[in-house]
């Protein structure tokens, strides 16, 4: 529509004090906007539509088990109950109450506390330190990089897991080898990393980190471009030390970018199931149980579905609040209106 | 992850609901050539890699009789078929005929998942083998049918012993069998420090409960007072048992003590050990090219009774699997059919040809005599078994007794692992 048409619809615009760019046209659009909204409300209800496959899809897969879960955390369900042959009785809160008081539950949940802090710092620490680094490569090794990185990322976990497993294996690993050559020292051969569970979470943290760093590297790689050129160039003429120009220039405007990475991080740290599952063989021993594994085994290994929901549910509780954070994080930098 | 493994198993509870309703009965008395519903079978992979044309047989004899009707035969693992059945059973897509170790039917028998059947059916069934024939047994009806039973022997590569002490035969007493394992390792660890001469790894609790068994100890007893079973473990003849079996890892064993059982006949097949205890049919693993096998040590690799502490022979456990009916099966009776042809003389005998032990006492005779099976089938006797409890699946599933032996390798003492093992068998055992 031209400006004209609209004016001729609409009453004339009652002049206001405007900036020199903004000129004639804006102000008919301004007018033109009851139109325009009536038009739109005609095809409200497409885009609705077309999304409600998803949505019920969605619904589908996520609400009504979501739902049920809930329920079963109330329970008291067996296999007896779960195959029909018996009632399910309502327990009320007890199986919450039974978890919260087991020390079990809290030696899971500080191990999976601290094993998600070292995952994230060690993720975040190393992903920050490469993409700074690409920012000063030449072009073709920032290439061969970043086909690495991406590479590494979109290998599966099952793939990942195994060659990491064979890397460690005690008998016939190549870690145990090296160490034997580059030491000298022939104990390092049948070396069974997996013994104490300090080295073993060394070696699950190493597949984590490896797995997560790639994406790390690439999102701060991407927010690290859309850093001024020239602020940082004016910062160091005015005498600022390299440290001083990351600090004061660099850092402000990735922040945001690393918040959110950083607060992923911890929500997919805090329920690593299959790097530890794949690791151990299938079978983790008791001290590699990190809460998702603990609510595994006890819904399917000691057929207790009802405590291994409301353990889902507990952990479902304690995330929620990074969860929060997260998308507080997005609407502030505008993500999300 | 878990959610949603959790909400699959709360999605196919629903749906268990609605299949409930499906149910035809009045098919069982059609003609059976108008049949026309389809029967599920899950079998474990051994039957797919050992006797498929076992499995091909029966299928065609099945169709010759009931043209019309489908035959669905899945192949299991055993290492995730209790889940997968748990839920399976939950949801409508279940098998009609399952094939259980014989160690996982009480918890499914107690919890109303397998359907009664009838012994006359089924060939041989008075002289079934007493420790198969128990486990599907409860309060004197019969859930299900024995398959075929395994024992555990010692497997040796007689090449290595004759090195090593000059003679190819394995010791008859276990103190002749561990001054011929020092021989021999003495000889094989000059080239290679990582050899055993007796490969035994820690985790492998089949074991370990078999030198428990010998001193006199258990798993587990039933109180009769309490009407409950009762972890045994600390009891002082458990404790010797495992103390044994534990030092024998320490001192044999120089690869990764810390392993199971699952690739020893691989280890065996790449020379690094010179003795293994396994399953009778394992000695054809070692050799078996196509299995990861090594064709080399063809004619080399021997089965024999294993020797035990105080002079006697190690009693073996006695494994195997044993075929069901699942309670809500809509073709209970077609089942019922196709598991009695799949376990009729006939079919055993073409397991029997596999040095597999048969299902019956009738059938095992002659194969004491062989000298491939005489080692497997002479053990069974003698056997022990896991208690028949309730609970016992979920002790397996969280690995109770892997995890006892695991602490104690790594330090704890006997007693205090036993203990702990105990509590743990006592919190499970009842449900």
């Amino acid at each position: 529509m031209t400006a004209a048409d609209t004016k001729a619809a609409g009453p004339p615009p009652v002049p206001v004090p405007r900036g020199p760019e903004v000129t004639g046209p804006s102000s008919p659009a301004k007018d033109a906007k009851p139109r325009a909204r009536r038009q739109r409300k005609k095809g409200e209800l497409l885009p609705y539509l077309l999304i409600l496959p998803a949505i019920l899809a969605i619904a589908a897969v996520y609400v009504y088990p979501l739902i049920k879960t809930v329920i079963m955390s109330f329970q008291d369900m067996g296999r007896a109950a779960l195959w029909g042959n018996g009632e399910t009785p309502w327990v009320g809160f007890e199986q919450f109450t039974n978890i919260l008081g087991d020390p079990e539950f809290w030696q899971v949940t500080g191990r999976t506390v601290v094993f998600m802090t070292i995952c994230v710092v060690l993720t975040m620490g190393i992903g920050l330190l490469i993409a700074l680094m690409m920012l000063r490569l030449s072009t073709w090794v920032r290439l061969v990089l970043t086909v690495a990185l991406i590479a590494a990322w979109s290998m599966p976990l099952m793939v990942a897991a195994s060659v990491f497993r064979w890397l460690a294996d005690s008998d016939y690993g190549l870690i145990n080898t090296l160490l034997a050559d580059l030491t000298g020292n022939e104990d390092w051969l049948g070396h069974n990393w997996f013994l104490d569970p300090w080295q073993g979470f060394g070696i699950i943290t190493l597949l984590v980190v490896w797995g997560a760093v790639p994406f790390v590297v690439i999102t701060m790689y991407a927010a690290l471009t859309q850093v001024p050129k020239e602020l940082e160039e004016a910062a160091s003429l005015d005498g600022a030390s390299a440290f001083g120009v990351y600090r004061f220039v660099t850092w402000p405007v990735i922040k945001p970018v690393f918040t959110m990475v950083a607060t992923l991080s911890v929500i997919w740290d805090f329920n690593v199931f299959g790097q530890i599952w794949l690791l151990r063989g299938n079978k983790p021993e008791p001290e590699y149980e990190t809460l998702g594994l603990y609510s595994f085994s006890k819904a399917f290994e000691s057929t207790s579905f009802s405590q291994g929901s409301a353990i889902a549910l507990i952990t479902v509780l304690m995330l929620s609040g990074v969860a929060v954070y997260y998308l507080r994080q997005l609407i502030k930098t505008g993500e999300v209106e | 992850m878990k959610r949603k493994l959790i909400a699959a198993v709360g999605v196919a509870a629903m749906m268990s609901g609605i299949a409930a309703c499906g149910g035809d009965s009045g098919n069982a008395s059609k003609d059976p050539k108008d049949r026309s519903e389809e029967l599920t079978v899950w079998l474990m992979v051994d039957a797919q890699s050992t006797w498929p044309e076992l499995v091909k047989d029966v299928n065609a004899q099945f169709k010759k009789k009931y043209p019309k009707v489908k035959v669905n035969v899945q192949y299991q693992q055993w290492a995730d078929k209790a889940k997968k059945l748990d839920t399976a059973l939950g949801g409508d897509k279940f098998p009609d005929v399952v094939e259980l170790g014989n160690t996982e039917t009480m918890q499914y028998i107690l919890n109303g998942a397998l359907a009664e059947i009838d012994p006359k059916k089924y060939d041989n069934s008075d002289t079934w083998i007493k420790g198969l024939k128990d486990t599907c047994t409860f309060e004197g009806k019969q859930f299900c049918v024995p398959y075929y039973a395994g024992a555990r022997v010692a497997i040796y590569n007689k090449d290595m012993f004759k090195a090593g002490t000059g003679s190819d035969a394995l010791p008859q007493t276990e103190a002749e069998l561990l001054t011929a394992l020092d021989k021999v390792s003495a000889e094989y660890t000059k080239k290679d420090k990582r050899f055993s001469s007796l490969y035994l790894p820690g985790r492998y609790w089949y074991a370990a409960m078999s030198y428990v068994a010998a001193y006199g100890g258990s798993i587990a007893e039933y109180d009769e007072g309490a009407k409950e079973w009762k972890g045994n473990l600390s009891s002082a003849e458990s404790q010797k048992g495992i103390e044994h079996f534990v030092n024998l890892v320490k001192k044999y064993n120089k690869a990764d003590i810390t392993k199971d059982e699952q690739d020893h006949a691989n280890v065996m097949a790449n020379e690094k050990t010179a003795l293994i205890y396994g399953n009778g049919w394992e000695a054809g693993s070692v050799t078996d090219g196509a299995n990861n096998g090594n064709p080399k040590l063809e004619g080399k690799i021997a089965p024999a009774g294993m020797p035990g502490p105080e002079g006697k022979a190690l009693p073996s456990f006695i494994g195997g699997s044993d075929l069901a009916i699942t309670a809500k099966s809509e073709v209970t009776d077609l089942g019922q059919e196709w598991v009695s042809l799949f376990t009729s003389e006939k079919s055993m005998e073409v397991l029997a040809s596999k040095n597999i032990l048969p299902n019956n006492e009738k059938q095992l005779e002659p194969l004491k005599a062989k000298p491939e099976t005489a080692a497997v089938a002479n053990a069974v006797p003698d056997a022990w078994f896991t208690p028949i409890a309730p609970g016992w699946t979920s002790i397996e599933k969280d690995e109770v007794l892997e995890n006892m032996l695991l602490a104690i390798l790594k330090g704890t003492s006997v007693a205090d692992a036993a203990k702990k093992a105990d509590d743990e068998i006592n919190a499970l055992i009842n449900k």
